[in-house]
């Protein structure tokens, strides 16, 4: 029998059609047909120990333009300073140096004592008065944190003003902030629940930037503070006075307890140190030697608490616009190469060895970032973490860019305050921030900055609309009077927004959440929209007080309604208590 | 930024092709670059032609800053250095290897500066002695003085690559075990996460049609775009489960890939941190320049000359933000990619909120000057050859993991020519 052509091509197509079913549903036939390659089993892969990259290596001393005049500034060891190391190349400004190239040779001097700070900057001022115009002895510089420039300025200017009004310290510009390495350090169950913090011994170095910390992160629960140390109150938080950061981390560490006179019952109790602030390396010993602790707040979360501020004499830096303008200029610039080159740190962190004369460039390197650990205890914290910056962000820092706020003058304003209502008979009052605080230079070098067609990008706090707040910071409510049924504040709201502004500024770091609450006055309906509308005021009005420390994806608004009282609604002082804005900060972890 | 291919293609010499599709970014406008022309005229075209196949890789940035354009421009260090340099993108390290060996034999065939091939191609110092040993087994062919030899470095990988990975992972390393992780097999990328997974214990299933819920294992992709679509995707794929026999879905939670790929994992799905990337190994991928021993022999006074100016230019960029802009529009034109905004944006390391609201890092590259290059082949008394160390380590890696593939390599004192770096070093 002979086929013909369709019979033939349909028979093919059925063979064909039965292959590829057969190959299709039983894919590993290929495998049989045509092996491919042969796997071998898991296995741990060979240990790939890259090598170490050498630091850059730092001359003790090479001073790169000697035969300018000195310019003599006193730091502290601390990494927000990076930018202002690599720009100065050593101890003394080195050849090829930032700071060279505009003109300053500039000595960096490690001073950890602020009253010895001061007492260099009076004898400058001193020396100035008697005619040097650039005295030998004392600091043309000193750099401290921001947050303490209040009460550190107003015992200088104190000392200042006696030898003339315009012998005075201002504050000129920055290099960098504090970002994480700065923390209030307790058990767990205070970073669970806040309160769990009643009663609590801290140690730390009272009225100091890290004491701060606590101070505002009480303030935001609302938890009192006991300022005297010689008490313990159970219902506040308690001190043990430290002469150092390293020092209160010891007391932890050694498990040091204290007999302190009970203030609810006037009896004498022995009360040992469960907390600690302090900052890296002080984070790391507690971590490393004890453990323990984790991190219950931090300069992470309130990221603009923190900058580092250069102070210097008002007079002689008026006759010296120059050097002022050439040293904050080349600060910046060693900050914009901080930030971008990793190389540009690792040298950075290189000269800090030198300059600070202790650890060495790998400890301040690593440092610089966060670094998560486990502590001797297996809980995981969180260590060091600074940041630098560049022009962009000293524009951000001081209020001079579009939809920026003063921000050194919202933390300066926010810790004098907290020093003054804590310790009234030290620090009564301190100076007004608008006369300490000397922009123009800073704006002359945006200028230089603008004409050489120099760009620099701030760093600012990114967040996403899809974040959500799994850590909790605090949580506190906040008495903004709105006109009896509308969301438009009373002229009495003004003080307690601007307050609320404030601390949202300086807590830069975290998520916001404002939650509207209503007392059972109207309709279910009516109080939950009123509530909403509330909310959104609040919110509104934040961001257009700035929208750079209030970008989109930061504050998030809840509406509550009548549902949540946390007082009954059968008199009006338990319906006031629940006309409510409760601001939740935190992180989404 | 670089274009990688699967290195055991490269070794056996399967050509591959490679589709680059740009990730979309949100980057907020940045200022308009220096000007670079369409087609910017050679500044020194009496000079022989000598051309340069690279990836495109933001660690070549000096060298496209001292270029100027595709061809070295006027008042470029590359014309001030004497060098009529053509650089040409390539992504696929075949192609690359055919370039070199059609050089070679054009040279064998009397040709003193060959028309046709590369004089030099450019690849990543960590997957180079896959590279090198395919590559020379065909050049010896030609003749033994005919191979390819590394010279020196313009820049490394400083964060752009990296193994992406849920943070449960980056809390916990061993959470990984029995994790899917999407990638190009035997890649830089692929061997940042073999050395993560040798520092923390954790086996690695080196074959992608199995599952071993004790180890990481792994689904293979054409390039590093395609492994941040497999997540983006939610791809999943059927697996033989190495312990029971049977076959199970898994779906892909995990990447190695590098900028934009990291970018559009970020963008488009997010939920991934970066477990670990070149920002921590810091050392392990330099990019490398590999020319044939011959020419580069007889020429070597346009050896120096180009490495010399690639020098200059990285100098430039370490110093002045406006050269990184400059290096970046040049950037642009010679890949042929995005724009001088994203070159300059992603030489830098970003920190960025991803979809899910996440912090992740992405890019990052560094440029490498002579001193670097003096530090990276370790020609100061005492100290360590890195590149070698780097070399060696992770051939060491794929013939261990791909022994079929890989079976043996050429030390690293063989495949390295220093001498130009050493004179350029004692001329210092």
């Amino acid at each position: 029998m002979r086929l013909t052509v369709t019979a033939k091509i349909f028979i093919a197509l059925i063979i064909v059609g039965v292959v590829v079913a057969t190959f299709h549903y039983n894919p590993q036939l290929w495998n049989k047909i045509a092996p491919g390659a042969q796997h071998q089993g898991s296995n741990i892969p060979p240990p790939a120990n890259l090598p170490d990259q050498p630091f850059p290596t730092v001359p003790e001393a090479q001073a790169g333009c000697a035969s300018l005049p000195e310019v003599r500034f006193y730091v502290w060891a601390w990494n927000a300073q990076m930018g202002l190391m690599l720009a100065t190349g050593g101890k003394q400004a080195t050849p090829d140096s930032l700071m060279c190239r505009h003109g300053v040779n500039l000595r960096l001097i490690r001073e950890d004592n602020t009253d010895n700070m001061q007492s260099l900057m009076v004898a400058f001022a001193e020396e100035l008065k008697n005619g040097t115009a650039n005295p030998a002895k004392g600091a043309h510089f000193v750099g401290i944190m921001g947050d303490g420039s209040a009460t550190f300025l107003k015992a200088l200017n104190d000392k200042l003003k006696k030898i003339g009004p315009e012998y005075t310290a201002m504050v000129v510009g920055s290099s960098g902030y504090s970002r994480g390495e700065d923390k209030l350090m307790g058990p767990p169950a205070w970073k669970q629940n806040p309160q769990a913090a009643r009663g609590g011994l801290v140690a730390g170095v009272l009225r100091d930037g890290d004491w701060n910390i606590a101070m505002k992160w009480l303030g935001d629960n609302k938890i009192p503070n006991n300022p005297d140390e010689s008490s313990w109150d159970p219902d506040a938080l308690n001190w043990v006075n430290a002469s150092d950061y390293v020092e209160a981390a010891q007391k932890y560490v050694s498990g040091f307890c204290t007999d302190l006179k009970n203030t609810k019952s006037g009896q004498k109790e022995k009360h040992c140190v469960n907390g600690v602030v302090t900052w890296t390396p002080g984070d790391v010993t507690a971590a490393e030697k004890k453990g323990g602790l984790v991190g219950i707040v931090s300069t992470r979360e309130y990221r603009s608490q923190m900058p580092h501020v250069v102070i210097g004499n008002k007079k002689w830096m008026a006759a010296h616009r120059k050097l002022v303008v050439g040293l904050l200029a080349a600060t910046f610039e060693g900050g914009d190469q901080v930030k971008q080159s990793d190389d540009a740190l690792r040298k950075a962190a290189a000269i800090s060895a030198v300059v600070y004369g202790e650890k060495d460039p790998g400890y301040w390197y690593k440092y610089f970032r966060v670094q998560t650990e486990k502590d001797a205890q297996g809980l995981t914290v969180d260590l060091g973490g600074s940041a630098v910056n560049n022009l962009a962000d000293n524009l951000q820092l001081f209020g001079l860019a579009p939809g920026s706020t003063n921000l050194f003058a919202a933390t300066y304003t926010v810790f004098g305050n907290i020093v003054k209502s804590q310790y009234p008979n030290l620090v009564p009052s301190f100076y007004p921030v608008a006369e300490v605080l000397d922009t123009s230079y800073v704006k002359e070098v945006a200028t230089g900055a603008q004409a050489g067609g120099h760009i620099s990008e701030p760093d600012l706090a990114k967040f996403s609309p899809q974040e959500k707040i799994k850590d909790v910071v605090s949580r506190r409510s906040w008495d903004i009077q709105f006109a009896t049924g509308s969301a438009k504040f009373t002229p009495q709201a003004s003080a307690e927004l601007k307050q609320l502004f404030s601390d949202l500024v300086v807590a830069g770091g975290t998520l916001v959440e404002i939650h509207g609450h209503t007392d059972n006055q109207g309709t279910a309906d009516h109080n939950q929209k009123l509530s909403e509308e509330r909310a959104f005021a609040v919110k509104q009005w934040l961001e257009s007080q700035s929208a750079s420390n209030f970008p989109e994806g930061r504050v998030k608004v809840f509406a509550h309604g009548m549902t949540q009282p946390v007082a009954p609604n059968t008199s009006a002082e338990g319906r006031a208590k629940n006309r409510r804005v409760e601001i939740v900060l935190g992180t989404s972890g | 930024m670089k274009t990688h291919r699967p290195l055991f293609l490269a070794f056996l010499g399967l050509a591959s092709c490679k589709s680059d599709k740009p990730a979309s970014t949100t980057a907020p406008p940045p200022p308009p670059p220096p000007p670079v022309g369409a087609a910017p005229g050679a500044g020194c075209a009496q000079l022989p032609e000598v051309r340069l196949y690279l990836f495109a890789w933001n660690a070549q940035a000096g060298l496209l800053l001292a270029t100027g354009g595709k061809q070295a421009t006027q008042d470029s260090a590359m014309c001030k250095h004497g060098v009529n340099l053509r650089l040409l993108r390539e992504d696929n390290t075949d192609t690359m290897q055919s370039l070199m060996v059609a050089f070679a034999e054009e040279l064998k065939g009397g040709a003193a500066n060959p028309a046709k091939g590369a004089h030099f191609i450019a690849v990543m110092g960590d997957g180079s002695a896959a590279i090198l040993k395919g590559l020379n087994d065909k050049l010896k062919k030609i003749g033994p003085d005919y191979t390819a030899a590394v010279i020196g470095s313009t820049g490394y990988s400083r964060g752009e690559d990296k193994f992406m990975g849920p943070p449960t992972w980056k809390q916990n390393p061993q959470a990984a075990r029995g994790g899917l992780v999407a990638g190009v097999l035997r890649d830089g990328d692929w061997n940042i996460a073999m050395k993560w997974l040798g520092d923390h214990k954790i086996a690695n299933n080196p074959d992608d049609t199995s599952y071993d819920p004790d180890a990481l294992n792994w689904v293979n992709a054409q390039d590093y775009i395609e492994a941040a679509q497999k997540y983006v995707s939610g791809y999943c794929a059927e697996l033989k489960n190495v312990k029971t026999g049977n076959r199970e879905k898994r779906c892909v939670n995990g990447v190695v890939t590098w900028t934009p790929g990291d970018v559009t994992v970020a963008e488009q799905k997010g939920g991934l941190a970066s477990i670990v990337s070149t920002r921590e190994y810091r050392t392990q991928m330099p990019q490398v320049i590999i020319g044939n021993r011959r020419w580069m022999a007889q020429n070597r006074k346009l050896v120096t000359g180009l490495l010399t100016a690639a020098f200059e230019g990285a100098g430039q960029l370490k110093q002045s933000e406006p050269a990184l802009r400059q290096a970046a529009a040049v950037s642009a034109l010679v890949y042929g990619e995005k724009d001088a905004a994203y070159w300059a944006k992603y030489f830098h390391p970003q920190s960025e909120k991803d979809k899910q609201g996440l912090t992740v890092d992405l890019g990052g590259s560094a440029v490498s000057d002579l001193g670097d290059n003096i530090e990276l082949f370790g020609l100061k008394p005492g100290t360590q050859n890195l590149f070698a160390a780097v070399y060696t380590v992770f051939a060491n890696m794929v013939k261990s993991q791909y022994p079929e593939l890989l079976p043996q390599y050429e030390p690293a004192s063989e495949v390295v020519d220093l001498s130009y770096l050493q004179e350029l070093a004692s001329a210092k």
